[in-house]
């Protein structure tokens, strides 16, 4: 759990601009499609956070 | 000791962020030092605009990843109103990636960009997009059309003329070989491998569209191959991408022949790790006393 709070806690950086490119990359209405499905935006924000695990565990093997 | 040249720009890195995985490009100046990148290429940009495919279009696949956007951006008219202005304040160079349904679209999209104030260094042409019902990959797996499209656009432009080939053909030398005779001035290879994602549980598929292109990780291996053929058969030179994490595959991808490398799927984890892959780059370089990249390119074949 810890590491999944590190991986929010960076993304405070990004900038607003970027993340609004990022729900417009996700969903076709970016922001409105994040507002009107609160439940999905929540249920694929976990699996981002699975998948950043996946991705951090892989480069720092590597490194490692 | 980073620097590259390809025809007559000199790019201060080799790396590259990739189309579609960087916004379009100015979203991330306020946190990245992107005078650490060779370049930033922009979203693909389309004649007009497109809201993308449905939802759900993106799946993280174990430590990759499979989408099916389908070319979502402003469109041409936008782009050139809007963005240019600010990419042109760029603390580093941009390449304007376009898409097109048909040859006369990819005319129209670079006539109009061209006739901008932009001072973008060149355009990638994205002939591999797997995701869309028109254009894209279709124009990318044959050699005749990749000719023809390749040579109208040269007549059009001095600037960098880059072609974006996709994995999914038979020999992607030939259509390497075909872009370069018709006068591109270099290849991005490769695109996405085109894939598909299921739940075995319920029996449906994670994409909306059942097909998407895989990226990340998994993919590397077999863009080194593609690379690796792409070098044996054409002199331009390559920028090579597909599933690169680490530095250490950035030289992976120099040493089979790539001059300059692309992250994409990377940028979507955080787009800064791309500035720490050319920290570590730099490091490296300097411990293994390698004066330039190009003495690193292609020297598997040495």
């Amino acid at each position: 759990m810890f590491n999944k709070i590190k991986i929010l806690w960076v993304m405070k950086n990004w900038p607003k601009e970027y993340i609004k490119w990022r729900f417009e990359t996700a969903y076709p209405n970016g922001l409105l499609d994040v507002l009107s499905n609160p439940i999905q935006f929540l249920k694929d924000t976990w699996a981002f956070i699975n998948w950043c695990e996946n991705i951090d565990s892989k480069i720092n093997r590597k490194i490692n | 000791m980073l620097s590259m040249k390809i025809k007559d720009v000199i790019f201060n890195s080799p790396i590259i962020a990739a189309s579609g995985t960087f916004g379009y490009g100015n979203e991330v100046e306020k946190f990245i030092d992107l005078s650490k990148l060779g370049a930033v290429i922009t979203k693909s940009i389309t004649l007009h605009p497109r809201e993308g495919n449905p939802s759900p279009r993106i799946h993280g696949s174990d430590s990759g990843m499979i989408n099916s956007i389908g070319l979502a951006n402003v469109g041409v008219e936008k782009f050139c109103k809007d963005k240019v202005q600010s990419l042109n304040n760029l603390k580093t160079k941009y390449i304007v990636s376009i898409a097109g349904s048909t040859i006369d679209e990819y005319v129209e999209i670079l006539t109009k960009i061209d006739r901008s104030n932009g001072n973008h260094i060149g355009y990638e042409i994205n002939i591999s997009c797997p995701n869309v019902k028109q254009g894209g990959i279709e124009f990318g797996v044959n050699t005749d059309i990749v000719s023809s499209l390749t040579r109208q656009l040269r007549q059009l432009t001095q600037k960098l003329l880059i072609i974006k080939l996709t994995p999914n053909v038979t020999d992607i030398s030939e259509i390497a070989l075909s872009a370069q005779e018709a006068g591109a001035d270099a290849i991005s290879a490769v695109n996405t491998f085109q894939g598909l994602a299921i739940d075995y549980k319920t029996g449906k598929m994670l994409l909306s569209t059942t097909f998407g292109g895989v990226s990340g990780s998994p993919i590397k291996p077999l863009a080194l191959a593609k690379v690796h053929k792409i070098y044996n058969k054409i002199n331009i030179p390559i920028i090579g991408m597909g599933g690169i994490c680490t530095f250490e595959d950035t030289i992976e991808f120099f040493r089979v022949g790539s001059s300059m490398v692309q992250i994409g799927t990377l940028n979507y984890r955080d787009p800064s790790l791309i500035v720490s892959i050319y920290d570590r780059l730099n490091e490296f370089m300097l411990k293994n006393n390698f004066s330039s990249i190009s003495d690193l390119v292609g020297n598997f074949h040495n």
